[in-house]
Formats: structure tokens, sequence, C-alpha cells
């Protein structure tokens, strides 16, 4: 059965081509994704512990739900550990040093007081000398910092400045920015110092910098020489106590909050998992539509086998047979493509901030023999219901002379049609109070089962636009009107590939439009203040920047707003098992800065462990008075009771916490904005007031409302980017589709069309003939597809909520109209190509 | 029985030499008996009724043809006949199996050595050459037949110098006689032919039909061969006719000219 199937393969090059190539899509898919996951999944690698052999730090966990249904999150930095654990550690036996380290979010002004830019796409960070021995950071010149006011900057960062041993410099501080001496610069490989920017201050110093308070971010431990890192890993651990995870080599820069590579990586995982699953779905349904008209279209073959004395069965082995060949050759094929778009790939997600900076795909094997099977698994799977029908058929009603035997679509494939549109009506009443979350979900769930019912919900109305096309009068038109009507299943398989494409990109232009106007909206009518004061680094802003705008003649109120997150473990309040971003700030100060539009409750009892919670966030599960399990940025539990619930969330966060309690507790100590408001006729002076501060302290910006919005507008952009990312792929397979289907009932059309050619029309009247047909068919496409987002989107603005569906009309007829091209182009092209063969060559011929 | 084979155009041709020596032909058990055959194609308004209650033996060793107007259900009493398509009512015997008992799967095996078929057209899969065409039903049934009893069959129809062509390089009687070929090439016990020659010149039908002739009075094979075409209704042994699903008319020792009078009475 293999040598026939290879060599009827070879004369079939063609239409095996238009399957090869939708295999070898999904199977490049398969394969890239695999990829990125398994680099993402990897082991973040020892960073700048690299010559320790065990890194403790508190537990960054975090469990929501229990036993079946647990998933754990790790913060990105946990909770400090005392003197006391270090010193626990270091008296375990086999250890040689155990340092406590300490990362301090730092940015080195240059001589005009801008910021040096840092490398790996986080801000640079300071550590205390001890810490330089970890990596090791050598030093090159000069001597390590011994007083207060004494820093040493690795290499890359002193070159970048043009800095070296006895320059002063200002450096921006959770402490504030303060005036220092480069003492030193130290130098690491080169690799390191891509992947982080280090600055290395006095031990104490380093404490003292934090902003928090006392404590160390982490305990590196070194071991004896010659003892085996294992088992000492285990001792460490039992030394270190429960509450402390302890990693091995291969993990430490997980704990390292000055690397971000860990821990977005982990984001990067996420993503990927949850748009691939969607992805491949559509990958095999367009490969299943595509064999299942491929092996229609060897019908005789098949009966001709059949009657010279094949069993059903040796036919099934034998189109499966075939079939899994092209699958695993398109699998390779895919994995081939995959290999040389990694590097292209990687640079796209690190660009639009999906994948941290520096991510490289590190080629794995198992993504690759996961595509190569898919190919075939995939390849088998979408052809067995087609050939099952092929079989159903007798030899001898299948080599009837009759073209094409009129056939009712399956009864499966209806009620399977059926049942994807009730479960997308399911899902909307149940989630679309939501709003627009999940119209993704709705869209997909409702064009895959436009597509299951195809024939009928799209062919049947193309054949309905054929009846005036008819009557029209003309050649042309009669042969277009005929063909709507009596190819339903073609038209409905074209129109649907039309229809899917514009629900995925028109959901999601939709989508994006919607959220980033009502974020505007919200931050617009929240944001009262004449002047924001935002980073000029990713240092952030020191606290005591609000004090002193505070202090300025003129100014009402000064709040400094630090976002950071809090993890809900109550039922219900999960957010999906992620934590809620949420912002810190002074009430009182917000008072006349920002305006939150309290629904319940009062904003200015937020204080210690009182929060406030967002409506979104409430629902109708939580009331003014509740206390709420919770745990904070860096995994510290707490039980925080709702004082208040307020409206305008969106650009800002869901719960909004004392400020002094968020401080305590982010990943930096450090603000994020500063909002800046001023007394009835004191604007001017004000704004002039800020901007002088911004310019004595170069931590910061100075922006009018005006430019703040901007900036948010902006900010907004750029993630609009990342998300259209995250759905190209799946958008350029169903793009393919719809060419390869309209490619397909283009070669199923030629058949028809040669008794056409025969009883007198011109090669002109066949070509208006088909380009009739093709508008109708993308006319049809097109209003499925709008139908379908229509429906998805019908939830929006009803969960009465600030803004409703916005509609970015230029973009969305841009996609329509790009949808219905690529229908076109492939209905039309390989028509036009094939009417000028000669006459003769298509008329009585068996295939 | 029939005068032996028709004049034949005088270009070399092997005559047919079977291997081990002919059974003389007796009168014996019909090789193929429909009894009350009831078949209707379609549903609704659509419905004709192809076959309607037919009963019909063919003779052993002999070669009838089925007539009639088109419409008259011919090939669909060929398909039955030959286990193609199973008929709404009645019973098909071949031989001393009921075709109608049996599944999809057993009603292959029989057609890969108890009984052959060619086709008007559309004979051969266009992808293997003649060789492997003639060879299909032997390596369906799982045997590797040696090369050199293919290569005899294709010489037996005059085509051993085309064995690794593909039917696209051969004319259409070179392509039916490759069918032919095939179809023997298992030692069936019947030969099924729907309009042979059909799509034929008339050299070209000549050969074919020889051929076929040549089975039925060297080897003892049963031929029941469906036709439009009073020629080639003549070189049977027996014409029955056809017409909205009955049996119409049962000729013997059949002449062109005889077969074109009870053809034209039926279309009256």
């Amino acid at each position: 059965m293999v040598a026939l199937a290879l060599r009827m393969l070879r004369t079939r090059a063609g239409s095996a081509a238009g399957t090869f190539v939708m295999l070898a899509l999904a199977a490049t898919v398969v394969a890239l994704a695999g990829q990125v996951m398994a680099s993402g999944l990897g082991a973040p690698g020892p960073g700048r512990y690299a010559a320790a052999d065990a890194v403790v730090r508190a537990d960054p966990e975090i469990a929501f739900g229990r036993g079946e249904d647990r998933v754990t999150v790790d913060v990105r930095r946990a909770a400090p550990l005392d003197a006391g654990a270090v010193a626990r550690v270091a008296a375990v036996p086999g250890v040689r040093a155990a340092v406590g380290d300490v990362s301090v979010p730092i940015a080195v002004l240059d001589r005009a007081g801008r910021p040096l830019p840092a490398s790996g796409g986080a801000a640079a960070h300071a550590h205390g000398w001890e810490s330089a021995a970890l990596t090791p950071y050598a030093l090159r010149a000069g001597r390590p910092p011994r007083g207060p006011d004494d820093i040493v900057l690795d290499a890359r960062l002193a070159r970048a400045g043009g800095l070296t041993t006895g320059d002063r410099v200002r450096v921006v501080t959770p402490a504030g920015t303060r005036p220092m001496r480069v003492t030193g610069v130290a130098a690491a490989s080169a690799d390191q110092q891509a992947r982080q920017s280090a600055a290395f201050v006095a031990a104490d110093q380093a404490q003292a910098l934090t902003g928090r308070g006392p404590g160390f971010d982490a305990i590196a431990v070194v071991a004896e020489d010659g003892r085996a890192p294992g088992d000492l890993r285990e001792r460490v651990a039992v030394a270190a106590g429960p509450d402390a995870e302890t990693l091995d080599h291969r993990h430490a820069s997980a704990a390292d909050p000055a690397d971000p590579r860990a821990y977005e990586r982990e984001a990067l995982v996420a993503v990927v998992a949850s748009s691939g699953g969607m992805t491949a779905a559509i990958a095999v349904f367009v490969v299943a539509g595509t064999l299942a008209f491929v092996v229609e279209r060897r019908r005789r073959e098949l009966a001709l086998l059949r009657a010279v004395g094949a069993t059903p069965g040796q036919v099934r082995r034998l189109l499966l047979g075939e079939v899994a060949l092209v699958g695993l050759v398109a699998g390779v094929a895919g994995c081939a493509l995959a290999a040389l778009l990694a590097g292209p790939a990687a640079a796209v997600l690190t660009d639009v901030g999906l994948a941290p900076d520096g991510f490289r795909v590190d080629r794995h094997w198992i993504p690759d023999a996961t595509a190569i099977a898919t190919g075939a698994v995939v390849a088998v799977l979408a052809s067995l219901v087609a050939v099952r029908r092929a079989l159903a058929v007798r030899p001898g009603e299948a080599l009837a002379e009759a073209a094409v035997p009129p056939r009712r679509t399956s009864i499966v494939r209806l009620l399977l049609g059926l049942a994807a549109v009730g479960g997308g009506i399911a899902l909307l009443i149940v989630l679309g109070s939501q709003g627009v979350e999940f119209s993704g979900l709705f869209a997909f769930t409702f064009a895959l089962g436009l597509a299951l019912l195809a024939p009928v919900a799209l062919g049947r109305p193309a054949g309905l636009l054929g009846v005036p096309l008819r009557r029209a009068g003309g050649g042309a038109s009669f042969l277009a009107g005929t063909a709507l009507a009596t190819g339903a299943r073609r038209t409905g398989a074209v129109a649907a590939a039309i229809a899917l494409v514009i629900a995925i990109a028109a959901t999601q232009s939709l989508t994006l439009a919607t959220t980033q106007e009502r974020t505007r909206e919200v931050t617009a009518q929240r944001t009262a203040a004449t002047a924001v004061l935002v980073p000029s680094s990713p240092a952030g802003l020191p606290p005591g920047l609000a004090r002193e705008a505070r202090a300025l003649p003129g100014v009402a109120a000064a709040a400094g707003v630090v976002t950071t997150e809090v993890a809900l473990l109550d039922g219900g309040l999960t957010n999906g098992d992620e934590p809620w971003t949420a912002a810190g700030l002074d009430p009182e100060q917000a008072r006349g800065a920002l305006d939150l539009r309290v629904l319940a409750g009062s904003l200015d009892a937020v204080r210690g462990r009182d929060v406030a919670v967002s409506d979104d966030l409430a629902g109708d599960r939580v009331e003014v008075g509740d206390v709420l399990d919770a745990r904070l940025a860096d995994a510290t539990p707490a039980r925080l009771r709702v004082v208040a619930i307020y409206d305008r969330a969106d650009g800002l966060g869901d719960v909004v916490l004392d400020h002094d309690l968020a401080l305590a507790h982010a990943t930096a100590a450090v603000d994020d904005a500063v909002f800046v408001a001023a007394r009835p006729g004191r604007e001017g002076r004000v704004a002039r007031g800020v901007e002088r501060l911004a310019r004595q302290d170069p931590a910061a910006l100075a922006l009018d409302r005006d430019g703040y919005l901007a900036g948010v507008r902006a900010a907004g952009a750029d993630d609009a980017r990342a998300q259209w990312v995250v759905i190209a792929l799946m958008a350029l397979l169903a793009a393919m589709s719809v060419v390869n289907s309209g490619a397909l009932a283009a070669a199923e059309h030629r058949r028809e069309l040669a008794p056409a050619r025969l009883a007198g029309a011109t090669r002109r009247q066949v070509l208006r003939a088909l380009t009739l047909e093709a508008l109708a068919v993308a006319l049809v496409g097109v209003a499925g597809g709008v139908a379908v987002v229509a429906v998805s989107m019908s939830g929006v603005g009803a969960d009465g909520s600030a803004g409703g569906l916005v509609v970015p009309f230029g973009e969305v007829g841009l996609i329509l109209g790009a949808a219905a091209a690529l229908g076109l182009a492939g209905m039309l092209v390989p028509a036009a190509i094939a009417a000028r063969a000669p006459l003769a060559a298509g008329a009585g011929v068996r295939e | 029985m029939a005068a032996g084979p028709p004049a034949i155009d005088p270009r070399p041709m092997t005559t047919i030499l079977r291997p081990s020596p002919a059974p003389p032909a007796t009168r014996r058990d019909p090789a193929v008996e429909l009894r009350a055959v009831t078949k209707t194609h379609g549903a609704g308004d659509g419905r004709v009724t192809a076959l309607d209650d037919v009963t019909l033996a063919f003779e052993t060793g002999a070669a009838t043809a089925i007539m009639g107007p088109s419409g008259s259900g011919k090939t669909t009493l060929l398909q039955c006949a030959a286990g193609l398509d199973r008929p709404d009512r009645g019973s098909v015997r071949v031989g001393d199996t009921e075709l109608t008992d049996l599944g999809e799967r057993a009603l292959a095996r029989l057609r890969r050595r108890r009984v052959g078929f060619v086709f008007q057209a559309f004979n051969l899969l266009p992808s293997l050459t003649a060789e492997q065409n003639v060879a299909l039903p032997l390596r369906l049934a799982g045997e590797r037949p040696r090369r050199r009893d293919v290569r005899a069959a294709l010489d037996r129809v005059g085509l051993a110098d085309r064995a690794r062509h593909r039917p696209a390089q051969l004319s259409g009687g070179q392509q039916q006689r490759v069918a032919i070929a095939r179809a023997l090439i298992g030692d069936p016990q019947v030969i099924f032919a729907d309009e042979p020659t059909g799509a034929l010149d008339r050299a070209s039908a000549r050969d074919v039909l020889a051929l076929l002739r040549a089975a039925v009075d060297e080897q003892g094979r049963t031929l029941v061969v469906v036709t439009h075409d009073p020629v080639v209704a003549a070189h049977a042994d027996r014409v029955v006719f056809l017409a909205d699903g009955r049996l119409a008319d049962d000729l013997a020792g059949p002449t062109a000219e005889a077969v074109a009078e009870r053809m034209t009475a039926l279309e009256a």
C-alpha cells in the first residue's frame, strides 16, 4: 500500500500542494510556539549569582485555590530576609560563605542630568559590595566603596556615561536623588553586563537606600571546596526554614529582583500557551476542509480501486497513508521554517514587550518532534471523516457518469455546528456581562459554528443572491446565478473562511479600541491634577519627591502613587488566578488630584490595612466592611478590610492601598507618578514650580495634564501592538485558508466551465461570470463575518461602565477589504490562469 | 453455440494461448443468476426505478450481450450482477455465492479473482504503469505476482512492449487492452464489460472484441457485455433486451441486422 500511495502521490502533486502548504504552516506554528515556550520554560540560569552554589529567598509563591484547582504564581520580589536568617545559613556545615544580597533600583545621571541607559530593559540596580564576588564582578580600576557616598559602577555603565574613577555623579535612589562619587569600575563577562546593569555601594548603605529598612532580598550561598552542591542545598533549605525557597545554580537568577528575565519568561509562556490553543484549532479545521475536498475529488479513482478488488480497509489505509506521508513531510518542512523564523520571532516578541530583553529561542527537540507528529496526526484525523464518507457509497454509485451527485450536508456536521453556536450563545449569556474581555472567545466559537453550518448558513444565501443574477439577463450573470445556486458547499466554504478571518481580526480591533478608549476616558475623568511628575528612568520616583511637591507654593495637594499588585484568594475574586493591579496612595493628598468617583464608603478611611476596591472587582460579591484574604506584592499574607468602593479604576488599579503599606511590600519602593493639584487660581504658579522641581531633580519629568494624558495614550498604543502580535499567527492562518479555499473552489468549478465554453460562452463571459460569482461569495462572507463580530461584541456597553463600543472604522474597513480581496484572489487567480488553456484540453476529460 | 471468431484485421497479433487446456463447454449451472432484482435510484420526486423485478441467468462459458435504449437500466443490471451495487430487492448469485449476503470486504475479495471488469473509460489508475495496473488486483490480494506472469498477460493482449508506459501515453484502444489484461490476470470465472468499445475507433474496437471473444472460446470464461451497438452485440452468443427496467426480448445466435431490428421495435 505504501508503494502504491507513493506512486499515486507523485502524479497528484498539484492538489497535494495545497494540503501540504496548510499542513506545513500549521506545523510551523506548532514548532515555533513550542520552541518559544520551551525556551521560556527552561531554567533561567544563574545570572548574577554565577559564582554561588545556591540562593535562598523568602517563599515567592501565591497559591490560588486548593487541591486539583490549585494554581501557583510567583511574585517578582519576595519578602525580605533578616540578618538572623543569613547567620543561620552561614552556620550550616559545608557553607564557606553566606552573603546577604540587596538590590536597589537606581538611575545614574550623566553630566547633563539625563539617566544613563541600563542594559536588559530594566532599571540598573545597586548592591552591597560583598555581592560583587557572587558573579564575580572584578575591580578593574579604583577601590571598593567604603563611605556612604562611594559607588562602583560596572564597566558598561561607566563607558555609557564616560565616567571614570574620581568622577562625581548624581544617583536616583528610592531614598532620594543624591550626589555620589565613583570610587572604582568593576567588570564581569560581556554577557552578564548585557543582561543587567549593576553598581555597588557600601554594605550598610545598600540597605539604607532601599527605602524599606533593613533586610535582604536573597542569601547567596557559596560552598566549601569539594562539597556536593545537592546535599548542601538540602541542609541550607532546612536552616532557612519553611517560609523560604532554596534555588539551585540553574534557577538562581529567579531570586534576583534586578534580573527581569525569569519573571517575564513565565508571562511569555502563558501568553503563547493561550493563543497557541486557538491557533491549533484553526489549523486543524482548515486542514480538515482542504482534505475533505481533496478526497472528494478522487471519488472516481477510489471507486475504480474498489471495483478492482480493494477492500474498504485497504482504501482507507491507502488514503490515510498518503495523507500521513504528506503530513510528515509537511511537519519536517514546518520545523525547518520554524528554525528560520526563530530569530525574527524572538526579536518581534522582545520588541513589543512580550518577551524580556535578550530573549533567545533555543532549539529543543521536543517541539520539533511534536510538530512533525502533529503534521501527520492532524492530517490523518482531518481526513478520517472525509475517508469515511468516501467509503460510504458503493463503488457502483461512485462510478456513475454524473459529474457531482447532489450531496446533503452530513447530520453530524450540522449538529456540531448548532452545538458550537449554542455554546457561543451560552457563553455570551454567562460571561457577556463582563463586557469586552471575552469577545475573542465568543467570536471564535461563533465563527467555528458558522463554518460548520456553512453550506446552509452561507451557501444558501449566496444561492439566493444568484436568483436576481439569473434573471438579470446577459450570459455572464446567468452563468454566475446558476453556479451560485448549485454550488452551496463550495461557496459556503470560501465564505466561511472569509468570515473567520474577519471574526478574528475585527473582534481584536474593536476590543482593543474599546478598552483603550475606555482607559483614556476614565483616566481623563479621574485626573484632576494640574501637573504630573513622571519618572525619567525605570528607577522610578523617590517617594520624597511628593513631599517636596507638596511644599511648593500654591499647591493644594500632591499625591504620590505607587503601582503594585494585590492577590485576592477568596472564591470568585481571584481574577482568573492572577493578582489585581493595585495603587498605593495617600487619600488625603489624592483628594484634590485624583477623583476616583467613590460609590460607597469613604476613600479617606484608607489607611493601614483598610483598602478601597473597584466596582469591577467588587461586583455583587464584596461590600464595604468585608475582610478579604489577600497576598501583597511580595507574597506577604494580609487581611484587608474594604472601606470604600470606587468606579474609575481603568489605568489606575482595582485596589487602592495605603501608600506606606504599598511601598513596604512593592517590588521597588518608588512612586510611579506624582499628581499635583493647585489651589484655585494658582494653576500657572504651580505648573512653573513643578517644572523647576523637575529640573532640580532629574529623576522626574514634569507634564501638564494634557501631556500626561498623551503619555497614557501612547502607552496604550504600545500595548495594542503586543496584542496584535499575539493573534498575528492565528489571523495569518485564517488568511491563508481564505486563499486556499478559494483556490479549491476554483478547481472544482473548472470542470463546469468547459461545457459552458462549448455551448458558446466566450472566454470573457466566463471570466465575468466567475467574477460576479466571486463577488457574491465575498459579500456573503463579509456579511457573515460582520454578523459574528456584532453578536460577539453585543455585550459591550451593557455593563454600564464608561464608554460604549468603539468602532475604529478605518481599521475595520481595512480588515473587511483585505478579507474580501483575499477571497477574490483565491477564487479568480487560478481561474484566470486556467482560462488561458485551450478549450479542448478541458472538455470531456476525466479529471 | 455461435460460430468462431469474426474476421480479424490481419495485423500481427499473437493468438491467445492458455497455459493449461480449456475445459470443454457443457451445459451446467449458470455462471451468474439474478432473481426478482429490483433497484431504484434517487429519492422523492427524483426517484427512478432502474430495474423492476428482473429475473435472468447468464450461461457459463457463453458471451451474453445486454442491450436497450438509454435509461433502460442495463448499466444498473451489470453493476448489480457484478456486486458493484446492491439491489433493493432480490437475489444475485455468482456461481454458488449469494452476493446480497456479502459485506464490502467479501465483495472486494470477489472482485480480485472471481470476477473481472472492463469499463468504457477510465479503467486504469493514471499514476501507475500498464504493468502495475495489470498486477493491481493481485497486489491488492496481498500477492506478489511474478514479473514474468504480468508480462505474459500483457503479451496476450499484444502490449508487452508498452509495459512501462503510463495510461496517458497509450491510445484508447491500448488502454482498453491493458484493462482486459488486468481483468483476466486473476483467472476470473466471469468478465463484465460496460460498453468496452464505446469510445474506440473501429480498428481498436475489433481488436478488443476479438480478445474478449477469445477469452470465452479458448478459456471457457463467461462474458456479460452491456452495449448499445448492434455490431458488438452480434459478437455474443445471446442478446437480452431491456426496456424500462424490465426484460423485453431475448435473441439467441444474433446477427447485427436482427439485433438492430429488435432494437428499433423496442424504441418505437
